[in-house]
Parts: C-alpha cells; structure tokens; sequence
C-alpha cells in the first residue's frame, strides 16, 4: 500500500531525475571528491583490503560492503555540508 | 518512426533523438530503437583473434603456460553465449521471430540509449543550447524500474527482454532469477552483469567494439564531416588466414627498464615518458614511421620506432638503448658525452629532431607532424598599454611550459629542470560543471597571497599568466605617438596541445647556481580553462559571479600520466620518473621497474 508520503516521495525523485538536478549533484560531488584525494584513499583502501583479506574473486557487492565503512567516514565534511546546501535549495525551489 | 529514412533505418543508427521513442521498459521500445539487427555482424579483428580454429603457434611461445591461456571472455558465461552465437551465423540456422532477439544488439541499443539519454539531460540544462535544441532533447523518456516506478536505485537493465529493475530492492535480481535471464546493464555506467557469476564482467571485445565504439560515435559533433581518411577494415578470410598463419600474438607488456650507460638518466626518463605518452605510442607501435623506408641518417624517429619493438617484445630484462644513444650523440651534439645533462634539454632537442625526422614536416606553425599533434600549442601575448588600452597580441608556438617557481621580482632567466606531463582523455572523466573551489574564494586579498606564496601548479600558472608591469622604457605604443608608456603584459594559452607537458624551473644560474627544492603540489585532474585565452575573457565578464559555475569544456581537462624527478643538487643529481601504464602508477629508475601508489607519486618533489 502506497502512503501518501510513498507517492509524494516517487514524485520527487521522478523530478529530480528527470530534471537533470542529480546529474549536476553529482558531477560537483565527483569533482568535489576527487580534488580531496578521496578517490585515491578509496582505491588505496580496497587494494589494501583485497590483499590482507586474500579475497579472491570477490564480487563488487561484496567490496562495496568491506569498504563501505571507510568511504563513508572519510568524506570531507565541507564536501557533505555543500551537497546539503544545494539538496535543499532544490527542494524549496521545487516546491514553490 | 517516420522521421527515419529508410537509409537511416537499414544504417541502424538514430543519431538525432528527435523522434518520440519509447523507454527501454516499455514493450515497444525494440521497434522504435532499432539497432543493427538488420545488417549481419562485421567481422573485427576479435574474430581472428578468438578463433577456436587458429593454431596455437599464433599465440607465441608460451612454454609454460597452457597455449589456449588467451582470455576471449569476460565470464564463462559470456564465452559460451558466444560460441553458440557464433555457431549459429556460421550455420545460417533459421531462426523464427522468437529467437532473434540477440543479446548483443540489444546491449548495443541499450548503450546507445544511455549514452543518447546523459546526453540529453546534461544539454538540457547547459547554457548554450538553443531553445530549439531543448526541445528536441526533452523528448527522451525517463528511465524508471518496472516494478517500482523508482529512477534512482541504480537501474539495471535486462538483456534478454523489455525490463528495468532497481538494484537495492532487489527486483533486476528477482527478475533474472524468474525468468533464467542471464545478463543485465547497468544503466548509468554501462557495465555488464552475470546473474550466473553474480557480479560484473568485463570482456575486451564487447567494451572495444560496443560500448567504445558508441561512445565514440554519441561524442562526435553531427553533420561534420570526418577529415580523417580512414575507413573501416573488415578482413576477408584471406586476410584473416594470412594474419594467422605469417604473424602470431605478442605480449602487451609494454614495461621494460632501460639500462644507465654512464650518466644517461636523463635520457632515460624522458625516454620512458615517451614510451608511456598514448598518442607516441599509437604512432609507433602502428608503424607510421617505417625505418626501411626511411632515408634520414641517424634518424631518431627510425631509433623510436626500433625502441617500441624492444619495449613490446615481451622481454622482461631491461633494455640499454645504445643505438638509440649513438644516433642521439650524431644528431644533437651538444648532448654528446657522458657528462650529465639536463633532461628538459634533451626532452626539447629530441622533439625537434623527431619533428625532423618526420615524413611531411612543416616549419610552419601548422605542421602535422606526431611530435607536433602531441606537444605543441600556441601561447598568446597581450601587451596592454595603460593609457590608451590598445592592445598587441602576438602569438608564440610552444611545445611545453616553463613555469618559474619564485615570484618574479629577479629577471634572471634559470635554466631548467623537471617536468610533469599530462593529457586530456577522450572520454569525459569528470563530466558536469566546475563550480569555484570553496577555499579558493574569488576575494581578491586571498588571491593576491596565493599569488605571491602559493606553491600548487595552479599557483604557479595563476603567476604565469597574472598580468606583469613591464619596465619603464620597455614599450612604446604605437597609438599613443610612439612614446614610451606603462604596459602590461599578460600571458595565456591560445590553443592547448593534446600532451601537456610542465617544466618547473628548480635550476637557478646566477651568481650562486642553487636549485630549489621547494615541493610542488599537483593534481591528477588539471582544469586549463582558466589558463586559456577564451577562459580569462570569460573570467574577465564574470567578475561578479562569485558562485557561478562555468560550464566546463572537457577538452580542457588534463589527466596526469608521467612525472620526472630530479634528486640531488644542481651538478650531481640522479633522475627517476613515474608513469602510468595501463590504470597502475609505476616507478621507473632506469632498470628498476617497480610498482607504487599513486599517493607517491603525488607526493613526490617533481
């Protein structure tokens, strides 16, 4: 049973798709990502990973899971407040 | 579909997404995408290649390893889809409307569309398209899973039939597992999963002759007519027999060391830069300076050509490039003997002496020789004069950039030192806009700091091309009588070459030679835009835009792929250089080969 919140939701990001809005989001965050060298760390972090865990064969869901944990925290905390910043300047723009 | 010719339609390509065509989940969408089902598959060099019929003698002497140890597909899976596929052109099998469906027309359609759909978003809200241009783009569907409705979690699509699926609920998985359907694609990346190996794979032959051949051909401007003159090869079968029996498949292992033969490090290094450069390589390596064909005495382009085979001939020992010595020695004098040299010396002198060597060379600014479609750019000058405002331009051709490391307050001119190299990559690495750095704000008190204190490549472009105060009697403009006045003169980049190559002036020769040690900090990702003539008049018009995003132009993004260093003081030093062969940073000190982090090589004092 779709909620009213469920559609509203669906609404939303059919508009954020479709309007092209998260392409942009998320060219700036790649670029924003890349400058701090986090790219790299990540790359880093899972060669190391695959290695000491002799992870043979492993599956990209499987990395995703090991290595989620330190690509999370290792965002910059300047790169989430922007992307926040520009997330709700989206929503209050969509939702005059 | 009645925008179609019938040309376009046997072609099989829709370049223009004009028409309104249907969503990869919606039923229709075969008829009104089509792909090139209509034409039978082009024979490509895979087909040589992966042929179960070829001797193992063509695969080279492997005496150890198993002959058929050729990897021909991304997952076992993959290998027997196609072995059937192939069983089934070969055999001419009728096959009824059912079976048509071909799994690799569809991947290519599904690519074509992802590209096409990117595509249309990001021009749908760039500033320089036209209202009528909109329009067009707007016509492409949302892409949006079957099940759920949702665009967001990372859609897949089905090979085997009309179906979208998000990923993290579960339902592309859900599907391929009802309906036994094997392989699926990611929609934004375009990447191929294996329901059976439960993961992604990756085959040679489809990225080469699908994803990169619709890439390609999505980026291409429309209606602009190809200047090349190649056309596409599709060996006969007597092509293919002939190449089998009278060649067989070398190594690409493509690293080799190369031996110091008394102070020649500095060769070394920029050899290997050389070796590494992707445009150098598919010069040589596709034989476009034949030696036997070839006239010149002690031509250093007969020397490259013979470096590569060495290089690529699969050898693993380091190779001592004597010849190529020999001949260097007989063409640039001046480097002769074991002293040591300086490599940016070298690298400028052997440019010039390829440039030479090369069939159909030019000493205008518009010659098409390799070294030439590689390195050289044009630098611009602007002379200003501060009274009246006329402005001279005049423009220099260059095959590289000094840039100095100290704020120019002493005129002397120091010799020269290490490089870092980069090139721009075909494909968009970092598509999307560029939006200011945060730190590096537009107000000018920070700026003028960096300025004069910054020690990033930026910062030193930002001093190349920062307007400089030319001395009192320096300029006379010839609209303000031919009288001395105050001018400034600013640099920047009018055309910027494939292959950028930096030179960081660490030497100094003055009344004490000193070397400076100071650490330079690069990217990987090198933005040139704000560096070039058309990006400093932008600039100039937006002053006010402090968070203004300039639509980035991709052809202006330079990837790093090879730093030199230089270890030591000015008259006893030792050069070592990394480069990027194949996706992994390697460290190369003349035989030593190993491999490294690309942290190191960041970190490393070019």
């Amino acid at each position: 049973m779709s909620s009213d919140s469920d559609k509203i939701r669906l609404a939303l990001t059919r508009h954020f798709v479709d309007s092209g809005e998260k392409e942009r989001l998320m060219s700036i965050l790649r670029n924003r990502l890349a400058e701090t060298g986090w790219n790299d760390a990540l790359y880093a972090h899972c060669r190391e990973t695959v290695r000491q865990r002799k992870l043979e064969n492993v599956t990209l869901d499987e990395l995703v899971k090991e290595t989620s944990e330190f690509g999370r925290s290792s965002v910059n905390e300047n790169i989430k407040k922007e992307l926040l910043v520009q997330i709700k300047k989206y929503l209050d723009t969509t939702f005059d | 579909m009645s925008s179609l010719s019938p040309h376009q339609q046997s072609l099989g390509l829709t370049d223009s997404p004009v028409s309104s065509l249907s969503s990869p989940s919606s039923p229709s969408f075969p008829d009104t995408f089509p792909s090139s089902s209509n034409r039978p598959p082009q024979t490509t060099v895979y087909d040589i290649l992966h042929n179960p019929n070829n001797p193992p003698e063509f695969y080279g002497e492997h005496p150890k390893e198993h002959p058929s140890s050729l990897v021909t597909s991304g997952c076992t899976h993959l290998a027997q889809f196609k072995k059937q596929r192939r069983r089934t052109l070969e055999d001419e099998v009728v096959i009824d409307d059912d079976d048509r469906w071909d799994l690799l027309t569809s991947y290519r359609s599904l690519v074509h569309y992802s590209l096409a759909w990117h595509k249309s978003r990001k021009q749908l809200h760039s500033n320089t398209t036209t209202d009528r241009k909109r329009k067009q783009y707007k016509e492409l569907p949302l892409p949006q899973c079957s099940t759920c409705l949702d665009p967001l979690s990372r859609l897949h699509v089905c090979l085997h039939c009309v179906y979208m699926g998000c990923w993290r609920k579960g339902h592309i998985q859900d599907h391929m597992r009802e309906k036994h359907h094997v392989f699926a694609m990611d929609f934004n990346h375009r990447t191929l999963y294996c329901n059976e190996c439960g993961d992604y794979v990756y085959d040679n032959e489809l990225t080469d002759t699908i994803v990169r051949q619709e890439t390609i051909q999505s980026e291409s401007r429309r209606r602009k007519r190809v200047r090349t003159a190649n056309t596409s090869w599709e060996p006969t079968s007597q092509d293919m027999s002939a190449i089998v029996k009278n060649s067989t498949v070398p190594s690409c292992r493509g690293i080799r060391g190369l031996c110091n033969m008394g102070n020649t490090c500095f060769m070394n290094v920029i050899l290997q830069s050389f070796i590494h450069n992707p445009l150098l390589k598919a010069y040589f390596l596709s034989d476009q300076h034949n030696p036997s064909r070839c006239n010149n005495k002690f031509c250093l382009c007969c020397e490259m050509d013979n470096l590569y085979a060495q290089v690529y001939s699969g050898k693993k020992e380091p190779y001592g490039p004597c010849t190529f010595l020999h001949s260097m020695w007989m063409s640039l004098k001046e480097l002769a003997g074991y002293a040591q040299q300086d490599a940016h010396e070298f690298f400028i002198s052997a440019l010039n002496n390829l440039h030479a060597g090369c069939e159909g060379h030019s000493l205008s600014t518009n010659c098409t020789c390799i070294v030439h479609r590689t390195f050289a750019g044009l630098l611009q000058s602007n002379v200003t004069c501060l009274k009246c405002g006329n402005v001279t331009s005049t423009m220099d051709p260059m095959l590289d950039i000094s840039l100095s490391l100290r704020p120019v307050e002493k005129k002397k001119k120091s010799l020269s030192n290490n490089k870092v190299a980069g090139t721009t990559t075909a494909t968009s690495t970092t598509g999307g806009n560029i939006a200011q750095h945060t730190n590096n704000s537009n107000n000018p008190a920070s700026f003028t700091r960096r300025l004069k204190q910054g020690n990033s490549l930026m910062d030193c472009l930002d001093r190349y091309t920062h307007p400089e105060k030319l001395g009192q009697n320096e300029y006379s403009c010839s609209k303000c009588g031919n009288t001395f006045q105050e001018a400034t003169k600013q640099l920047s980049v009018k055309r910027l070459p494939p292959v950028l190559s930096f030179q960081l002036k660490r030497f100094e020769h003055g009344i004490s030679a000193s070397k400076i040690e100071a650490k330079i900090k690069f990217p990987v990702e090198l933005d040139m835009t704000p560096y070039t003539t058309h990006g400093k008049q932008l600039k100039s018009k937006n002053s006010s835009n402090s968070s203004s995003s300039m639509n980035m132009d991709i052809s202006n993004q330079y990837t790093l792929f090879a730093v030199i260093n230089h270890h030591g003081k000015i008259d006893s030093g030792h050069y070592t250089m990394f480069s990027k062969h194949r996706g992994e940073w390697f460290k190369f000190e003349d035989h030593n080969v190993t491999t490294t982090f690309q942290k190191d090589v960041l970190d490393s004092k070019a």
